[in-house]
């Protein structure tokens, strides 16, 4: 189709495969990435959930360690439901969360491992808002509390990477966490 | 166990070393069949989503390229059926670069010749019909074989074959075209 100096003919194929690839923006990887660890915690409670139903021994052994593991934390301030804290009430909590590792915090202590058997109660809940409460002002013996109505597992991450604002958790911080069902 | 097979068990990272393979192919082929960048990253992303989803369905390694060539193109179509897609990049900036290919030399000069053809194709392929972009970006620009394409678009051999002469006759109309609208060619 074109001549070059020498008259060469070049086809449009030969132009074509000659086209150089554009780079992926900057941060789009990272962002498929996170999007990515999401939905992996998705499946893994969904799998989780499908186990649980699939053996009652298994459940059985698992509401039980759930009532024993609940009953063991401190007593909720009367009205059972905490207040959603705003920033200013826990400002003694100085410590900043600085980690890039959030995701694996959340991944390995909240959603896979220690806390499974709330999962099947979020993936049933409807849609709505979290709130978030908490108890005690020391940061490696602090109780959580987080009162969700929306099985939107995206949103709960996005509130509790709010929560690093309200409290300043560090990354390698044990915490424990209650997931509660609001009717 | 190898990184495809990691990956098809969940494992994040294999799956990533996956995507940086890939990627490139995902956002190019997305680039070129849309025709502007920004529908191209929302595609890039949905479609990384969909592989991590359904690598398990994916039956065998070999065929991980054209398969995920598949879930690309298929992204693609169905934004553009969806009439989400955004405006093709304007090819009145494109159409500025021109082709003086006749004075082709060797070293940077040409590299800078050949970046500003380069360019000046891609304006043109943004002037054919979706699915005449999707033929020419699979088989001219990424290199999958007439049965890989084939495959992908879900359509017999001899079609594409037919197709994609129509595609480049089509393609080779629009370039003599903005060849003529070149004041530097005149």
């Amino acid at each position: 189709m074109i001549d070059k100096d020498n008259n060469e003919m070049i086809s449009i194929e030969e132009l074509l495969a000659d086209l150089p690839d554009h780079d992926l923006p900057g941060g789009l990887r990272a962002k498929i990435m996170q999007d990515v660890r999401v939905v992996r915690r998705k499946k893994s409670a969904l799998q989780f959930v499908k186990s649980f139903g699939a053996g009652s021994a298994a459940v059985l052994v698992l509401v039980l360690w759930f009532v024993w593991w609940t009953s063991a934390l401190p007593e909720a301030p009367s009205g059972a439901e905490p207040a959603a804290f705003a920033s200013g009430e826990v400002s003694h909590l100085s410590r900043s969360w600085v980690g890039d590792d959030f995701n694996d915090f959340v991944t390995t202590t909240l959603w896979v491992e220690d806390f499974a058997p709330s999962i099947a109660e979020i993936e049933s809940l409807p849609e709505g808002t979290a709130t978030i409460a908490a108890e005690g002002d020391d940061p490696e013996q602090l109780v959580i509390t987080i009162q969700i109505t929306d099985d939107n597992f995206l949103l709960i991450q996005q509130t509790l990477q709010n929560m690093d604002i309200y409290l300043g958790i560090e990354p390698d911080t044990e915490i424990s966490i209650l997931l509660i069902k609001i009717q | 166990m190898s990184l495809f097979e990691k990956a098809q068990k969940g494992d994040i990272s294999a799956f990533e070393q996956i995507l940086i393979q890939y990627e490139k192919l995902i956002y190019n082929l997305a680039r070129r069949v849309l025709g502007n960048n920004e529908d191209a990253e929302d595609v890039t992303q949905e479609v990384a989503l969909k592989i991590y989803r359904n690598l398990s369905s994916c039956r065998e390694e070999g065929l991980l390229k054209a398969w995920i060539a598949k879930i690309t193109h298929n992204a693609c179509m169905d934004l553009l059926r969806k009439g989400k897609g955004k405006q093709a990049d304007s090819l009145d900036v494109l159409g500025e670069i021109g082709t003086e290919v006749a004075e082709q030399s060797e070293g940077p000069e040409e590299l800078l010749v050949r970046k500003e053809l380069g360019e000046h194709l891609e304006g043109a392929l943004t002037q054919l019909p979706p699915n005449y972009r999707a033929l020419v970006a699979l088989r001219d620009i990424n290199g999958h074989s007439y049965e890989e394409v084939a495959e992908i678009l879900q359509l017999p051999v001899g079609t594409v074959k037919s197709r994609l002469h129509r595609a480049r006759s089509k393609l080779k109309a629009i370039l003599l075209e903005q060849n003529k609208g070149d004041p530097r060619h005149n």
